[in-house]
């Protein structure tokens, strides 16, 4: 009874957090649409610098708190909204979602730069030399009985201000209709910026009241408060009173898990990721959330890869690769030579989440999958393991869908991001253990685990270069695959799925079937990205394959234009090639360069279409221009040249490598009246303006006439006929 | 004077052009009709000159002063009350929460509570009712009362009829044509063209982004049928 009871008052002592921080979610979501991935770390930071203040510097508490919660935290929400989230009215929901989590990439990158992790910083509890209050069976601490009383007036607090205070209203009025607000006289802009005022500082509250209890670690932090989006999604975003229950249950029943689950090896990662799997379970359990919530219309437009492109693309890159494989250094290759494989990883994303608009944040788990076969059904090289490391990720995938099924936008992301937490902190974890005593399991074997590079032709392929190859050569191909799915059927059917759902089972598109496909096929192609990844590892630990890295991959490929291959290059390179060098280069940077994926991703907003869509645009004179284009190849080939003989060094190549395309580009501009006259000569057809633009985009002619009529099937003599 | 002049809107969403020129004045103190057949953009007519949407070109004048890109919040500040489409009121919202929400433009809450109720007497007993609850024409007098208690210089009416039953759209023009009594300046779009044109000093027909015809209601019965038939 004792412990019930001590236990009881451990989980609402949670519940009180959770449902602080979640209350200060659900206001920002509800008057400005913006679910703030980052809204964790914004807690985060405000623990670090109430840390820094209270302790670091000897203010007393009540200054500290004073300055933290009720100056910085409400002027950093103001901050967010006026710079950030204002812009983002009217974006689709994909853009909202990567740049509230490049927010939280962010500001991760900013807590380790300001603190240095792995530095001790002991956060001690309120009060906590004095005694317990007595409750006769049980005792509760002062924090917690402070924390439970703070979570009180918060939720009375917020009751008085929603309903009577004039600004409260408006508040939920601009839930309601925001337009309609301004017909009123309220100005919107101003309900946007307390609503982030408030809820930064309720952040800021509940991270200053839970960081007592699992220290100040910046990543594990900000994810900590997973349980917060548990109660959150149990109001459906919407409702404060349900958030409050919600926030009581996922407290409680972390609570008593804490206090009943036994303890062994198997299940401590399972209390770490209980929030996860508790936000997982409230997910799928709740009533289908899926229809409510208002559809933007999206104006992203993927222009369709040609088979010519694609193949282009695919050579380009393997010959870049054989050239950079014979020239770089072996330890280079190990640094550099990720990017193919993490590419692959960010290519599954592409039939994902840009063609069927389904959002992944567990990508690198399926490619943890991949690598986990590879390592135990490749030893010894057998090649064949890449096939079962595509099957059983592609099986698990669709697995996931299953439950992913009734999810979509924010909660699909959720979902897939509890999913993530769920395999890192626990399963990839997990001993040795046996299943019903038929066979045994043996993941990461509890830490790292050898890869053997493979074996095949009578060959070892151990060296960087070879498999720096392979793996070129498999990003090309699956990229090909990608480009000759969005040319066909599956295509076509992914594409109107993400346009809209309820029109495609109306038209008799069997959802179940294509959804199943798509992450069957998406969790294949990042299971064989994460067995090349292991190879060129050697050895791997779940540490390789968690959320934050899936976040990044994700957001980045969003930035690079997640509808084409270009884009999953784009993040491929930016994250494991661009900041590696500028290390390299700036050794000073070394501390900055975490900023830079979120400070990339915040900064998308503006083009839905992504970075690689206007890279193209550039060169575009310069692939009509084919005598310019020429010269390139040979001075490449050239540069290539001297550089095996030894006449210049990999610096001088790589500067000549990168020079010849921006001089060629900039020569083919210049050359421009005769690559106009070409490219308007045969790339009328292929850059034209899909029917149902024609008449719109530019005039209607006759010939659109016509060509309507062919698409329809209809004759002229048939229309005249029927007319 | 001229309360609401439009010249030369032209305004459109995306990628498509819905008004091409339009020419539009509410004289002070008169009532005046906009009619045409669904698309036609009226709508976007008062959504521009209430300043929701931005025109691509032409000029909006409210009192004789060029008003373009002056926010709503201000435009409802000054006297100009849009009663949108559909049911303007916030369905979240108890009644007093709803009207509440007017006292942005300056008017006290008791005022606005006094007016409101002396109109619509239902609604004042139904105060600490959840508006979305409320039935249809229960709602629209809501709306009504909410843009009307502040005593706007110009009201803009859209659709006030819209999935009402005949006989409370009767009642809502009735008020209406009160209103008008009282010296209120309305440019009101309707589809119950018959019930409008019995309120309306003048009236304008939109076709396609176009103002088609403008004249006393009177004169226009014949082209009305032409516009909607489209003959
Ligand atoms: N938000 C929007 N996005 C894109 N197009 C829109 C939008 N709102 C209206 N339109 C288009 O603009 C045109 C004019 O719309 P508007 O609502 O002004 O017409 P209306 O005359 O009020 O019609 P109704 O009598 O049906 O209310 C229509 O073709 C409509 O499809
Ligand atoms: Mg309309």
């Amino acid at each position: 009874m004792d412990k019930f009871l001590t236990f009881t008052i451990v989980g609402l002592t949670l519940a009180a957090i959770y449902a602080i921080i979640a209350s200060g979610l659900v206001l920002t979501y509800t008057t400005t649409g913006i679910f703030n991935f980052a809204h964790g770390a914004a807690g985060m930071l405000a623990a670090f610098t109430y840390w820094q203040l209270r302790y670091d510097w000897g203010w007393s508490a009540p200054i500290a708190l004073f300055v933290v919660l009720l100056v910085l935290a409400p002027l950093f929400g103001v901050l967010l909204e006026t710079v950030i989230m204002r812009g983002l009215q009217g974006t689709t929901e994909t853009v909202k979602l990567v740049v509230s989590i490049s927010l939280l990439l962010f500001m991760i990158g900013l807590a380790q730069l300001i603190w240095r992790p792995g530095v001790s910083r002991p956060m001690p509890s309120f009060f906590e030399g004095r005694t317990p209050i007595d409750l006769g069976p049980t005792t509760i601490t002062w924090h917690q009985a402070i924390t439970i009383a703070v979570a009180i007036a918060v939720a009375i607090g917020l009751r008085i201000f929603l309903t009577r205070a004039r600004i409260g209203i408006a508040m939920r009025a601009a839930v309601d209709d925001r337009s309609l607000t301004m017909l009123n006289g309220a100005r919107p802009n101003r309900v946007s910026m307390l609503a982030w005022a408030l809820g930064t500082s309720l952040a800021a509250l509940g991270g200053i009241l839970i960081a007592p209890g699992p220290g100040l670690e910046a990543a594990s932090l900000s994810l900590l408060i997973v349980s917060a989006y548990a109660a959150a999604v149990f109001g459906r975003l919407r409702s404060l009173p349900m958030t409050f229950v919600g926030a009581i249950v996922v407290g409680l029943a972390e609570g008593y898990l804490a206090g009943y689950l036994p303890q062994n090896q198997y299940l401590t990662g399972f209390r770490i990721a209980s929030p996860a799997i508790i936000l997982f379970i409230v997910l799928l359990v709740l009533p289908n959330p899926r229809l409510r919530g208002r559809m933007t219309r999206s104006r992203e437009f993927f222009p369709m890869p040609t088979i010519t492109g694609g193949l282009g693309f695919a050579l380009t890159l393997v010959v870049a690769a054989v050239m950079l494989a014979t020239t770089l250094s072996d330890a280079d290759l190990i640094t550099y030579g990720r990017v193919f494989p993490i590419g692959i990883v960010a290519l599954s994303l592409v039939p994902l989440a840009g063609f069927a608009g389904q959002i992944s944040l567990c990508q690198l788990s399926f490619a943890g999958i991949g690598a986990i076969v590879m390592a135990h059904l490749g030893a010894g090289g057998d090649p064949l393991a890449l096939v079962w490391a595509v099957l059983i990720a592609a099986a698990v995938g669709a697995v996931v869908a299953l439950p992913a099924l009734r999810l979509s936008g924010i909660y699909l992301a959720l979902g897939t991001a509890a999913f993530a937490v769920i395999l890192d902190r626990w399963v990839f974890n997990l001993p040795r253990f046996e299943v019903f005593g038929l066979f045994e399991v043996n993941l990461f074997a509890g830490g790292s685990v050898a890869v053997d590079p493979i074996r095949a032709f009578g060959t070892e392929f151990d060296d960087p270069a070879s498999q720096m190859i392979i793996a070129a050569v498999a990003f090309a191909l699956v990229a090909l695959l990608v480009v000759w799915i969005r040319r066909g059927r599956l295509g076509r059917r992914l594409l109107a799925m993400k346009d809209s759902e309820a029109a495609c089972a109306t038209l008799g598109l069997n959802l179940l079937r294509t959804k199943l496909t798509v992450f069957a096929l998406s969790a294949g192609i990042a299971g064989l990205g994460g067995a090349l990844y292991a190879t060129q590892l050697t050895s791997v630990q779940p540490g390789n394959f968690e959320l934050v890295q899936s976040l990044q991959v994700f957001a980045l490929t969003v930035v690079g234009g997640i509808g084409a291959v270009g884009g999953a290059l784009f993040a491929a390179v930016s994250l494991y090639a661009f900041l590696p060098l500028l290390t390299t280069l700036w050794p000073a940077t070394v501390r900055w360069v975490g900023l830079l994926p979120g400070a990339t991703g915040i900064g998308l907003g503006r083009n839905p279409n992504g970075a690689v869509h206007e890279i193209r645009q550039g060169f575009l004179p310069l692939l009509a221009a084919r005598a310019v284009l020429t010269v390139m190849c040979v001075a490449v080939t050239g540069a290539y040249v001297l550089r095996l003989l030894d006449f210049i060094d990999n610096w001088t190549f790589v500067v000549l490598l990168i020079a010849c395309p921006v001089i060629a580009t900039i020569a083919a501009g210049l050359a421009k009246p005769r690559a106009v006259e070409v490219a308007a000569g045969h790339g009328a057809e292929l850059h034209d303006v899909p029917v149902e633009w024609r008449g719109i985009d530019r005039p209607w002619t006759e010939a659109d006439a016509e060509e309507l009529d062919r698409r329809l099937g209809l004759s002229e003599v048939e229309l005249r006929g029927v007319g | 004077m001229n309360l609401l002049e439009l010249r030369e809107i032209r305004a459109g969403y995306d990628r498509i052009d819905v008004l091409f020129g339009i020419d539009l004045v509410v004289p002070e103190g008169s009532v005046v009709a906009l009619l045409g057949p669904n698309g036609a953009g009226k709508s976007t007519t008062l959504r521009v000159a209430a300043g929701l949407h931005p025109p691509t070109a032409g000029d909006v004048l409210v009192a004789g002063r060029r008003v373009n890109g002056v926010p709503p919040e201000e435009l409802a500040r000054r006297g100009l009350c849009l009663i949108p489409e559909g049911r303007g009121i916030f369905p979240n919202l108890t009644v007093r929460e709803n009207l509440r929400m007017m006292s942005y433009t300056g008017v006290k809450l008791a005022d606005i509570e006094e007016r409101a109720f002396d109109r619509f007497p239902r609604l004042g007993e139904r105060i600490v009712q959840t508006a979305g609850t409320l039935s249809g024409g229960e709602q629209q007098m809501l709306a009504m009362a909410r843009g009307l208690a502040t005593d706007p210089a110009l009201l803009l009416l859209d659709e006030l009829s819209m999935g009402l039953a005949p006989i409370i759209v009767e009642e809502l023009y009735e008020i209406v044509a009160q209103v008008a009594r009282e010296g209120v300046s309305i440019l009101v779009v309707e589809q119950f063209a018959s019930t409008v044109l019995g309120v309306a000093d003048y009236a304008a027909i939109l076709v396609h982004g176009r103002v088609a015809r403008v004249g006393r209601p009177a004169e226009l019965a014949d082209d009305l049928s032409e516009a909607y038939l489209g003959a």
